[in-house]
């Protein structure tokens, strides 16, 4: 990158890899709105939404997706129960954690986990490099 | 796509139809009474024929229907009474104390405990005005939580420039100040909430639940 010169803002870059199937995993409708947005904005299809742990795991065995962004604090199953879950069903599930929670503390849980990642949300947009690689 | 609160909703009865059917019971009380009041008018007590063979005087058989009249009045009286407090009752048990209850803890949420939920309901009307206040306190909390998430960034990267401020012109520097103020002011407003689950402990957002799962393994 040259000095100086700002990168490109994520809603203005090309999407470069497939088309990847989302269910997007999060109790506040806000943010599932903005998930939905960010990452359809770029080409990738939505193709369940859950409010909790239980409704996640239900889903992802119905809808087979090939990446799921999960929240941790939910009202009913919390994210990381419902990650283990899935993990336990399909070991090549393709768990990001998007959470409010602070990322020094809890993103090496999620790794240890097993999920590809973790975002704190109010970076929300990295998650799109995370869904992306 | 949300199959298990539907499902849930589907199973649920409904206050409305709670409410027609206890409406509908409590007039077919009423009518049924009212209909044996004027029914036994049409047939003679048995008292009054008793008394009128006894001793057949003229006048007294108008008194004895006086009185019969008088008792009968008063069973209808009764019968409307006992079915007007039935149902005052279900309308107190199916209305009533739910309403009351969501009301407490509402009261609370607008009192910044966001970590109050509103249990599931008996009937899908209020279980579902139930649901969506919970909605509404989860996005609540979400917005605050995002608020401080930036904020807290933002003072990072104040306190990484603050360091070095020796080229800044003193009005720069005002307006730094200015802009730590204000973000403490936007932090100091978060943390009057009560969150759900969530604590903020040395400008880090931290989860009660997960902190126990890490005790217990």
């Amino acid at each position: 990158m040259n000095p100086g010169k700002l990168p490109t803002p994520y809603n203005q870059r090309k999407c470069t890899g497939m088309s990847k199937r989302i269910l997007i995993v999060d109790d506040s409708s806000i943010m599932r709105k903005m998930i939905r947005k960010t990452l359809s904005d770029r080409g990738h299809q939505i193709v369940g939404e859950a409010k909790d742990g239980q409704e996640a795991i239900e889903l992802y065995k119905q809808l087979q997706p090939d990446v799921v962004t999960m929240d941790i604090t939910m009202r009913g199953m919390d994210g990381f129960t419902a990650a283990k879950q899935i993990l336990t069903y399909d070991q090549n599930a393709q768990i990001i954690f998007l959470s409010n929670l602070n990322d020094e503390i809890y993103s090496e849980d999620a790794v240890q986990l097993g999920a590809v990642g973790y975002v704190n949300k109010s970076k929300s947009t990295m998650i799109i490099d995370m869904v992306e690689s | 796509m949300h199959l298990n609160s539907k499902d849930a909703l589907n199973r649920q009865a409904s206050l409305e139809n709670r409410l027609w059917v206890y409406c509908g019971v409590f007039a077919l009380t009423v009518m049924l009474a009212g209909l044996l009041l004027l029914f036994s008018y049409t047939l003679p007590t048995p008292s009054a024929a008793a008394q009128s063979v006894a001793t057949p005087r003229p006048g007294a058989a108008g008194t004895v229907w006086a009185h019969a009249l008088n008792l009968r009045l008063a069973t209808f009286m009764a019968f409307v009474l006992a079915a007007s407090l039935v149902f005052a009752l279900a309308i107190k048990r199916c209305v009533m104390i739910p309403v009351k209850k969501m009301n407490r803890q509402v009261a609370l949420m607008a009192a910044g405990n966001l970590n109050q939920t509103i249990a599931p309901q008996a009937h899908f009307e209020l279980h579902e005005l139930g649901q969506h206040i919970n909605l509404l306190i989860t996005d609540f909390q979400e917005v605050l939580l995002l608020i401080w998430n930036h904020s807290e960034h933002a003072n990072t990267l104040l306190s990484q420039l603050g360091s070095d401020t020796s080229g800044l012109s003193s009005e720069s520097l005002a307006h730094l100040n200015a802009l730590r103020q204000e973000l403490h002011h936007m932090q100091a407003l978060v943390k009057t909430f009560e969150f759900y689950d969530v604590h903020l402990k040395d400008g880090k957002t931290q989860s009660h639940a997960r902190a126990s799962q890490r005790r217990h393994s």
